[in-house]
């Protein structure tokens, strides 16, 4: 297992799991509308499926919302 | 009167941009948007939890609107953060251009000059539009320029002060020395007299949002600053007199009657 921060919020995943795979493990839909970044850096679409998290990685899932 | 103008090769026709923050409910922004005329929108990105499914709600009012997406990367305090915020903004939004915010200070929310400048170049590098929130500090916008931007946004006043703008004499003078910069003022406009006064300096435009959002009437304050962009565009193209010292009659005083030069 890996403990990751998930938007400030701790969750345990199995290892080698990929960042597609936790959005459906956490109930996100529309991902179309979605955006991903994982310490700080943003992870394309297309690579969700193959990218690997890794232990104590900090995972920020994005959408939008109103803004000055 | 068409006044169009060209922002980064796309012509626009209002130079109010307007922002989508702060409205008393999402019906009410849509109406204001609509009110104002305004091309452009400022929206933004943030956290969101699976069951919370306000993101799409806000979503499905704006996308509607026809209006050009103008992204903020509002709440980044590092280039580092505000590229990332930027890459997921193209990519969700579909759109190259961002409204380049770093802040350096989390009381006024002031712009944090060196990284606006590292995250400028970055961005630049890797293809998008850089809108910045900057400071009225002429060197800053002459290096902004330099760098590659044709938007340039200082401030008027912090973010939501409504103080309108502090530093008239500033502004003025990026406008005389950055001729050809397509320049708006952003934050801290209160009242449509201020965005008239900005667009009187010679401004190309103004972005606000917290002045219409935030006001009783939120609809028709978006209105009203609509009409005062214009009057204050109209005026600086009729070309405004100069102030002066000394008064002068504008009655002609050629056949006086009654008075005597003795």
């Amino acid at each position: 297992m890996i403990q990751v921060s998930i938007n400030n919020q701790l969750e345990a995943l199995d290892t080698h799991c990929t960042v597609l795979k936790a959005l459906e493990i956490l109930g996100y839909q529309k991902t179309n509308m979605l955006g991903v970044a994982i310490n700080q850096t943003y992870i394309p679409k297309d690579q969700w499926a193959e990218t690997e998290l890794n232990d104590q990685d900090k995972i920020d899932i994005l959408n939008p919302v109103s803004g000055g | 009167m068409s006044d169009s103008w060209d922002v980064y090769g796309v012509e626009l026709t209002s130079r109010f941009f307007i922002g989508s923050a702060l409205y008393p409910s999402p019906e009410i922004m849509q109406q204001a948007i609509i009110a104002s005329k305004a091309d452009v929108i400022t929206l933004s990105l943030r956290r969101q939890s699976p069951e919370n499914k306000g993101g799409e709600q806000f979503w499905d009012f704006i996308k509607n609107l026809g209006c050009h997406l103008l992204p903020n990367t509002a709440g980044c305090h590092s280039p580092k953060e505000a590229i990332a915020i930027a890459e997921m903004s193209r990519d969700i939004f579909q759109t190259d251009w961002i409204k380049l915010e770093v802040i350096g200070d989390d009381y006024n929310l002031q712009p944090d000059p060196f990284g606006l400048l590292e995250a400028t170049e970055a961005l630049i590098k890797r293809g998008f539009k850089v809108f910045p929130y900057s400071t009225d500090d002429l060197v800053l916008c002459q290096r902004l320029q330099d760098l590659g931007c044709e938007v340039i946004m200082p401030w008027g006043s912090p973010i939501g002060t409504a103080k309108g703008l502090m530093n008239p004499y500033a502004l003025e003078t990026i406008r005389q020395r950055l001729p050809d910069v397509n320049l708006l003022v952003d934050a801290g406009i209160g009242k449509p007299s201020d965005a008239c006064q900005a667009m009187e300096l010679g401004f190309n435009g103004v972005l606000l949002n917290t002045a219409v959002a935030e006001a009783v009437d939120p609809v028709t304050m978006a209105d009203a600053f609509a009409k005062s962009i214009e009057a204050g565009r109209y005026a600086y193209q009729s070309g405004i007199m100069p102030a002066r010292e000394s008064a002068s009659p504008s009655t002609p005083t050629i056949g006086t009657p009654f008075w005597h030069q003795n």
